[in-house]
């Protein structure tokens, strides 16, 4: 599903250049839940951004499915990202001044799903994370949980190939963590890619395996 | 469509989360649409706008001067003017006149003696409206007119309507003039619009200065609103880092925010153009012949604001959607 080669990334600085990641080589099959652990500033979120298309200023080769975003042009990875991701961010993300029932609508308006539509399948999925009471809130009404479960369920109600999910779990605590991660994991037995980044130890044996990430390297897996 | 509304949807419920923001954004559209269309105003209807009369640029005012002419009183006037001799002493008056001299019933078959105790009784025939002499601010004065047959004067001026401009009109006025008359002279033909300028001439000063006032206060409007505007539009960058991260074209994100620009842009115009109306009576009482809800006026002032509105949201629009997403997320 997913092949990297040689994937590297650096800034320039004054004295030359500072690798954030340094020959990234690796394989994630379909169905797979891979973690992808290490200290910070080891470059695991880096990764995650250019597997999700948010990063586009990389060098290297990114097959996914077969397909060479290496060699796309931006709105052709929007497309590809559009078509088979869903992305779901440590500090949620959610658009401030929509609702719940609005946030959710937002990346099937983005696919040009009709309003008839939409609002079966935001209906179906406010159903499925038993938030239908919770439609009409902002997210400031929301507690931490609630909105990290609000953005798990935006991020696969286009019901995405793969969920890539940066420390999901990071502003939460402990048993909110357990809920999303019991979540996730229930996504993947249905079939969804999973890739995490967690500091986590508990959280990252949710995963089939762990890439473990220092300095930019793949020091383990 | 259902994108456009959800976008109007969202701009408008934006504002009203933001009320503090929302006042300041249209309140200072709504300043700078209401200042220039007053300026502008006063601008039009004092320097730009055309005298109240068709084709008023064909007017002329020919200058004769009687009293360079030779010989007796009689030998000097020309075959017009001895015509209008043969008519009964008759005047007419201003309303002004009229009414100072006969508040109650009226000056129409009325006599009276101009020029002193010797002179004739006249009968009042008519009552014209009041008209500015001098300037235009002053009051309104009490004027009796004659028949120039009938009370001679060496200098007059007569107006007449012409087909052609002033190069043409000139030659051929003096020609007609000196076929009547060769010994009549005439001193200067100039544009009744040249001519009435004179009279407007302190308006003219200050239009003149308000002018150049209007155009700073525009510039200044304008970096303004664009100030305003792009600030809000520099806010939304981590929100521009969302929206694309979940899918949406640079387009897309475009239209969005143009959309919440023209949003926060059209109570300003509404406000403003009510403020710039407002302006414009209370400035109408001291300056004649200006409308105060001139369309033109109106219309221009706020097509360049929200010109300047459409640049604000476009650029700094455009930069945000520009960056990779995970740049605009991080922004805070």
């Amino acid at each position: 599903m997913i092949t990297l080669r040689n994937i590297e990334k650096s800034f320039k600085t004054g004295a030359g250049e500072t690798f954030v990641l340094r020959r990234v080589n690796n394989e994630v099959q379909k169905g797979e839940f891979v973690t992808i652990m290490g200290p910070s500033g080891a470059g695991k979120s880096t990764l995650l951004s250019i597997l999700g298309m948010l990063d586009g200023d990389w060098r290297g080769e990114y097959y996914l499915f077969g397909e060479p975003v290496h060699a796309m042009k931006p709105r052709a990875r929007i497309e590809l990202n559009k078509k088979y991701i869903g992305f779901v961010f440590q500090q949620y993300h959610l658009l401030d001044d929509l609702t719940v029932y609005e946030n959710l609508e937002i990346p099937l308006s983005y696919r040009n799903v009709k309003r008839k539509e939409r609002q079966a399948i935001v209906g179906d999925s406010l159903d499925r994370f038993q938030i239908v009471g919770k439609k009409d809130l902002y997210p400031s009404q929301l507690s931490g949980g609630q909105q990290q479960l609000v953005a798990v369920a935006r991020a696969i109600i286009a019901e995405p190939a793969m969920i890539l999910a940066d420390e999901p779990t990071g502003s939460l605590h402990s048993s909110q963590g357990r809920m999303i991660l019991d979540l996730l994991k229930q996504l993947n037995r249905e079939g969804t890619t999973i890739i995490q980044v967690t500091h986590n130890e508990e959280y990252a044996a949710f995963g089939d395996r762990i890439i473990q990430l220092r300095d930019g390297w793949i020091v383990d897996e | 469509m259902d994108a456009l509304v959800r976008h109007v949807r969202f701009a408008l419920r934006s504002m009203w989360r933001a009320p503090a923001f929302t006042v300041v954004a249209v309140g200072t559209l709504a300043l700078g649409i209401g200042a220039n269309t007053a300026i502008f105003s006063v601008v039009d209807g004092v320097l730009l706008r055309d005298l109240p009369y068709d084709e008023p640029e064909a007017l002329v005012t020919a200058w004769l001067d009687l009293s360079r002419r030779e010989g007796p009183l009689r030998e000097r006037l020309s075959y017009p003017d001895f015509l209008d001799f043969r008519a009964e002493p008759v005047a007419l008056v201003s309303r002004e006149f009229g009414e100072r001299v006969w508040p109650d019933d009226g000056a129409l078959g009325r006599r009276l003696r101009w020029g002193g105790p010797e002179a004739e009784f006249r009968t009042v025939v008519g009552a014209v409206e009041d008209v500015k002499n001098q300037v235009l601010m002053e009051a309104d004065k009490p004027f009796v007119y004659l028949s120039l047959g009938q009370q001679y004067r060496a200098m007059t001026h007569v107006v007449a309507k012409a087909t052609r401009g002033m190069a043409t009109v000139a030659p051929a006025l003096r020609a007609s003039i000196l076929a009547v008359d060769p010994s009549l002279s005439l001193a200067s033909v100039v544009s009744l619009q040249s001519f009435t300028s004179l009279g407007i001439l302190p308006q003219g000063l200050a239009a003149g200065i308000a002018s150049s006032l209007g155009l700073l206060a525009l510039l200044l409007s304008g970096i303004g609103v664009y100030g305003v505007v792009a600030l809000a539009v520099t806010q939304r960058t981590k929100e521009i880092g969302i929206r694309m991260a979940l899918g949406a074209r640079r387009g897309s994100v475009l239209r969005m925010i143009v959309g919440g620009g023209i949003g926060l842009a059209l109570p300003g115009v509404v406000f403003g153009g009510a403020a710039g109306i407002g302006l414009g009576y209370v400035m109408r009482s001291f300056l004649l012949g200006l409308s105060p809800t001139d369309p033109v006026t109106l219309a221009v002032v706020s097509a360049t604001l929200l010109l300047v509105v459409l640049l604000a949201s476009l650029i700094p629009g455009r930069q945000a959607s520009a960056v990779e997403p995970v740049v605009a997320l991080r922004t805070q």
